[in-house]
């Protein structure tokens, strides 16, 4: 950032190529919908852009680029959360079954192996919904980007201990949800009401 | 006994070495914690698998505005203080700023004061809300107002060159246009009256949608999810970035550029809201050169400028007057040196040299795009009979089509509805487009769904229904065609931005 803001173009080329997959991701699995990840990684990008005059490099840049990816997020769905999440139960999971690569049989595996593997992303990925919002992002940077927890703490502005109980909570919520899906599956009687961890976002 | 979730700080790696040696041990001893730390191993992997691959669009969209702000940084530094003439340029800057608040504050002034003036002849007074571009009057007159020697001389004109366009057209096309003419005659009063009212209704419509709380309002009361709007503002978004990509590095298409901009409007954006860099270029783009345009890109790109001029009035309001009578010539006069009745009585009406929007080879939705442009082309100065006779024409060209074609072509029907409707018997048409839901256009053709949604309104048969089929296209992910997103975001945005849905909501209180 400090390159780019005393005028090295490709300074920030570089901070896109490091962040951009990761930041896909980490709104992908916030959203499930690529096309709005992209948008919302876009969107960030542009606020690093414009925010590089004032950037003080104070820690990691990871960190710093995490914290204002995370408020992006809180914004966006403080906005929203009185609605529910708008995606149809039909929509392709990406990286499941869309493109050309998915249609084409994946190497040995034949479609019922791959009917039960898109079967067994639906039910991580439902497991994952139930999780509260503060619970997710603990979550997702702690599993999914690899942040050691004071980072995460860091990113999300609560202490050490908040993001330790937060991350043992949704392990134990999604262990305890898929277990469950996994006795529905055998036939188990449904539980109509949904687990949802952390009621209480400490 | 590890304390509870330790399992899980080991897996991840946040122990410090003596903490992690000892739960390692406490693992390799009890069965039931390594089957645990197994346990979390597999649900953690498990849930990595959930992964998204980008698509790329979004380093080309940063690498374009890394080096759109290089160039404005590089024009910045002729002032900096390393050179010699540094200070003296500053100041010279300082001179610049000044003079310009002086000449924008001067500016506002005349322009207000013109504003005043032109009150009663603006088709809606301009809104009070500050976030709202007030209508300014265009350089032309902007309401044509009808002489009676001028209207005997152009519809005497007008009947000259409609025989020769007709025995051009060939017994097919006169079979389908006389019917219509028979069921929709105009006098020129009627004519400019009903553009005007249109111009004025839009506009209205345009003030209930500026704001992100009236989209949202407007979606619940047509029965949509709110939430649709975050899905339009995200692709107003795409289109946005693209197609200002698309202008700078000199590949964009005069109707890309077209539906783009009528799509960022429609969403909300002016060159005063929203998206206003991409509207900006988009306009500069289309006023530089429909000049140079002809037929159906003359089609798109005056529908644009025509629903921005709706918006802004000015400029644009006066190229739409201007160019919209060579729109309609492209539909009323013959090319140079074919004339109707030289032309052989054996060839197909494909080679007698049709005026150019009525040969076979424009595409639909270029003629749609006409039929709109010419509808609200009188408010704007083109003759009201010469904007009338041309949609006739065009309409019965487009019934040609259907007769000619032995499969359904629900690109047609959708063109006629949305170009078309206050011409036609629409009610034969609706049923034949029931066999197209929105979801399987949206699978074949975007556009085609963007002139239906459009010719929709509260109150008719089928909304309700197609409101429901509406929710499962919202889901769609975005083309990768910047046209075809802007078709996507204008069938979305129809319960706030399509003709006469707002007023019906209006009335509906």
């Amino acid at each position: 950032m400090v390159r780019f803001r005393e005028g090295d173009p490709t300074a920030f080329r570089e901070i896109v190529g490091e962040f951009e997959s990761r930041l896909v991701q980490f709104y992908y699995r916030l959203c499930w919908d690529r096309d709005r990840a992209e948008d919302f990684a876009q969107d960030l990008f542009m606020k690093l852009l414009r925010g590089a005059r004032n950037y003080r490099p104070e820690g990691k840049l990871s960190t710093f680029v995490f914290r204002v990816a995370t408020n992006l997020w809180i914004d966006h769905y403080r906005s929203t959360r009185p609605q529910p999440r708008l995606y149809s139960l039909d929509q392709p999971m990406h990286g499941v079954d869309t493109g050309l690569a998915a249609l084409a049989p994946a190497r040995g595996a034949g479609p019922i192996e791959n009917a039960i593997e898109d079967e067994e992303k639906r039910r991580l990925r439902a497991a994952l919904e139930t999780l509260t919002e503060p619970h997710r992002l603990v979550f997702e940077l702690a599993v999914y980007q690899q942040m050691p927890y004071a980072d995460i703490s860091q990113v999300l502005g609560i202490p050490v201990g908040t993001v330790k109980s937060r991350m043992h909570n949704s392990v134990k919520a999604l262990k305890s949800i898929l277990a469950e899906s996994a006795e529905q599956d055998e036939g188990g009687r449904r539980d109509e009401r949904p687990f949802r961890a952390g009621g209480t976002a400490g | 006994m590890t304390p509870d979730g330790t399992i899980v700080d080991w897996t991840l790696g946040e122990l410090d070495p003596a903490e992690n040696e000892v739960v390692r041990r406490h693992v390799q001893r009890h069965a039931e914690a390594a089957l645990e730390a197994a346990d979390v191993r597999t649900l953690l992997e498990d849930m990595r698998t959930l992964t998204a691959e980008p698509s790329g669009r979004v380093e080309v969209r940063v690498r374009y505005a890394i080096d759109r702000r290089q160039r404005l940084r590089r024009g910045e530094r002729h002032g900096d203080g390393s050179s010699p003439l540094g200070s003296v340029v500053r100041a010279g800057r300082t001179l610049v700023r000044v003079l310009a608040v002086a000449a924008a504050i001067l500016g506002a002034l005349l322009l207000w004061d013109r504003e005043q003036r032109d009150a009663s002849r603006a088709p809606v007074a301009a809104a009070s809300d500050p976030g709202l571009p007030a209508w300014q009057a265009p350089a032309a007159p902007p309401l044509r107002e009808p002489t009676p020697e001028r209207d005997r001389e152009q519809v005497a004109r007008q009947q000259q060159t409609l025989d020769d366009v007709l025995a051009a057209g060939g017994p097919s096309l006169q079979r389908h246009y006389l019917p219509l003419r028979r069921l929709a005659e105009i006098d020129v009063f009627t004519g400019q009256m009903r553009a005007n009212n249109e111009l004025a209704l839009l506009r209205l419509e345009f003030t209930q949608r500026y704001s992100r709380a009236k989209r949202r309002q407007s979606i619940e009361q047509c029965g949509g999810k709110p939430d649709l709007e975050d899905r339009i503002q995200s692709l107003a978004m795409s289109v946005a970035v693209t197609i200002e990509d698309q202008i700078g590095r000199d590949k964009a298409t005069v109707v890309d550029v077209a539906r783009a901009l009528r799509a960022l409007l429609a969403a909300g954006s002016t060159l005063r809201i929203g998206h206003r860099e991409a509207v900006a270029a988009a306009v500069e783009f289309l006023e530089q050169r429909v000049g140079g345009l002809e037929g159906g890109e003359l089609a798109s790109a005056l529908a644009a400028l025509t629903d921005f001029a709706v918006v802004t009035g000015g400029r644009a309001a006066s190229l739409v007057a201007e160019h919209g009578e060579r729109l309609a010539n492209s539909v009323q006069v013959l090319p140079a040196g074919r004339s109707a009745h030289s032309s052989s009585s054996f060839a197909s009406p494909a080679e007698r040299g049709r005026p150019p929007l009525l040969g076979f080879s424009t595409p639909v939705s270029q003629l749609a795009d006409a039929g709109r442009v010419l509808q609200l082309a009188p408010a704007f100065g083109v003759h009201p009979i010469r904007a009338h006779e041309a949609r006739l024409l065009m309409a019965a060209h487009l019934e040609e089509r259907l007769a000619q074609s032995a499969s359904e072509r629900p690109e047609v029907l959708a063109a006629m509805l949305y170009g078309f409707s206050d011409l036609i018997e629409r009610n034969a048409l609706d049923r034949r487009l029931l066999l197209w839901p929105a979801t399987l256009l949206a699978d074949q053709d975007l556009v085609a769904l963007h002139h239906l949604a459009w010719s929709q309104f509260p109150l008719r048969p089928g909304w309700t229904e197609f409101q429901r089929q509406l929710r499962a296209v919202a889901t769609l992910k975005t083309p990768s065609d910047v046209g075809d997103a802007a078709a996507l975001l204008l069938s979305l945005a129809m319960n706030y931005a399509a003709p006469g849905v707002r007023g019906v909501l209006h009335l509906a209180g």
